[in-house]
């Protein structure tokens, strides 16, 4: 089993993340990049592996709480996984993360969908799962695990293709309404299943639905329901969630944070900024962010990633309520040496 | 000039069921293909691109705008011929390997083409042998490259650097685009340009080959 970093500095990890969850005050900031690509190339394996041999992907997480101090293990599993809910292809390639093809095409083929699957019976969730119920081996509950699932929306981009589905808005909203329908009630399902297995969070994402994609209107009509209700579902359940707001969301972080995550975790955004975030949305909602992972953890220096983690660790400490991570998934290709400098950024700066 | 105001207008509602007889109304009563194309159809994808750009449509209202087109130039295209296809320019593009997201790059192509550029696809998942090949074969103005994870954006540099060492990157300008990219980004790996929508791709490709 694994010490977390907290066995030395006062709350164990999972502790830590839930405090700040629950929007108190830990001894410290969390420290929770989610790095599944960047873990597996450190680790020294390719990611096309990991579908055959989940225990890399164990071994790989570990390494980032062993040897970069992280906060909480990061789930596998990426939307393409869920082509096969509807019997698509997955696309794995070598060394890269997976793709799909679109499998939907039409509203008939939506209602001869199988609306409850067997989740043991679909190679890639069924991994999904074995990988969180091998890391809960390892870290017993001193380190929170965070499953994946993809928002309804952010579902139906991927089994119609994300081009079909930006028509769908205007040609086809039945479509649209109707896969969201589908996934909903089988999202909740997988996600109890990720919680049985050992998680303690999970984690959504929805980036198609940004105001980079589509505009406020459809995604209040078409998108923002569907999301409540599938939050609501967790709630009722006790289930715990963070909802990255991958892109630019800013002209309507008002409905994102209203569809009732507790955590909220934002992109490197000028007009959303960690500081703007906590005062307006802090009472509300954990904050979760936000050094830029290509620009900083890519492409800076030591002392830029120092100095970048200083400033969001400064922004988003004030009366607990804050995560540090990265703006999104940390690149695969980064020198190892700027995650352990934000790692020590984040001892340094985050203390309470 | 009615009925091409009326054409533009359809294309950039995306009424798709009634352009194709508008257009060939349009023909019956003397309108040129040329002059449909060149007055209605590329001043309604022109209008389009403005509006992405100060968000009042987005990547659903484009592209049905540039459905209507294709449905538009599918009945324009047998009597356009060679005269009636100005070319801005050539540009070769493709979604880098490892990464098989189309969507951005596709809204690029359409707006390149509206723009008059002749656009060779490579599709996706495209390795950087393939864009060296078809920068030979082509001999376009410009190279335009798509990523959307940050696994597989490291693959423009890769093609950049096979563009030099190919002797041919002083031919081409360079242009980079995708969700993870931006202008530092773009600075880094030697792009000419980090282009943040398809409206400013193709507004850059016309500054590229000097026609704005």
């Amino acid at each position: 089993m694994v010490a977390s970093r907290g066995e030395e500095a006062g709350m164990m990890s999972r502790d830590r993340l839930f405090t700040s969850l629950q929007l108190g005050v830990p001894d410290r900031v969390p420290f929770a990049p989610r790095a599944r690509e960047f873990a597996v190339r450190y680790a020294g394996y390719r990611y096309g592996d990991i579908l055959t041999d989940v225990d890399k992907y164990v071994d790989a997480q570990l390494r980032l709480v062993e040897d970069f101090h992280a906060d909480a293990l990061w789930g596998y599993g990426t939307t393409p996984h869920f082509i096969q809910l509807v019997g698509g292809k997955l696309i794995v390639f070598d060394d890269d993360v997976p793709a799909s093809e679109p499998a939907v095409h039409s509203r008939e083929q939506v209602a001869l969908l199988d609306k409850n699957p067997d989740f043991a019976r679909i190679p890639a969730l069924s991994a999904c799962l074995r990988i969180i119920r091998k890391m809960k081996k390892e870290v017993g509950s001193l380190v929170p695990i965070i499953g994946y699932f993809p928002m309804p929306f952010r579902f139906a981009a991927e089994v119609r293709g994300l081009e079909n589905l930006m028509l769908d808005l205007i040609l086809n909203p039945d479509l649209v309404r109707e896969l969201q329908e589908y996934f909903i009630p089988i999202a909740t399902r997988y996600a109890e299943a990720l919680i049985e297995a050992g998680a303690d969070v999970v984690t959504e994402t929805n980036e198609v639905a940004n105001k980079n994609c589509i505009s406020r209107k459809h995604f209040e009509e078409l998108v923002h329901p569907y999301c409540v209700a599938q939050i609501a579902q967790l709630k009722e359940r006790g289930i715990k969630s963070i909802f990255h707001l991958c892109g630019n969301w800013s002209d309507r972080l008002d409905l994102a944070v209203a569809e009732g995550a507790e955590c909220i975790w934002v992109d490197k955004v000028e007009e959303a900024s960690i500081v703007y975030l906590k005062r307006t949305f802090g009472s509300k909602a954990c904050i979760m962010g936000d050094v830029h992972v290509v620009n900083t953890l890519l492409h800076g220096t030591l002392e830029e990633v120092t100095e970048a983690t200083r400033e969001s660790v400064e922004e988003g400490k004030p009366g607990g309520g804050f995560i540090l991570s990265g703006s999104c998934s940390v690149p695969r290709d980064i020198p190892p040496e700027n995650l352990h400098a934000m790692d020590e950024a984040c001892q340094k700066y985050g203390r309470y | 000039m009615e009925q091409l105001e009326e054409i533009k207008e359809l294309l950039i509602e995306g009424v798709l069921r009634s352009i194709q007889d508008k257009v060939k109304d349009a023909l019956a009563e003397g309108h040129s293909a040329e002059d449909i194309l060149n007055n209605a159809l590329n001043p309604g994808m022109d209008d389009m691109g403005d509006k992405m750009a100060v968000g009042e449509a987005f990547i659903p209202e484009v592209l049905l705008s540039a459905k209507t087109m294709e449905a538009a130039l599918e009945v324009l295209k047998p009597l356009l011929g060679e005269k009636g296809s100005r070319q801005t320019g050539i540009v070769v593009i493709g979604t880098v390997q490892g990464d098989v997201h189309n969507i951005g790059k596709n809204l690029v192509v359409i707006m390149l083409e509206a723009a008059g550029f002749k656009v060779i696809d490579l599709g996706i998942n495209v390795p950087s042998q393939n864009f060296i090949d078809a920068v030979e074969m082509e001999k376009p103005d410009i190279v335009g490259m798509s990523a959307m994870l940050t696994t597989t954006m490291l693959k423009m540099g890769e093609v950049i650097q096979a563009l030099d060492a190919s002797g041919l990157r002083e031919n081409v300008k360079v242009m980079v685009g995708g969700a993870p990219i931006n202008d530092i980004f773009a600075a880094k790996i030697g792009a000419d340009t980090y282009c943040k929508d398809c409206v400013e791709a193709a507004r850059k490709a016309e500054e590229f080959v000097g026609k704005k």
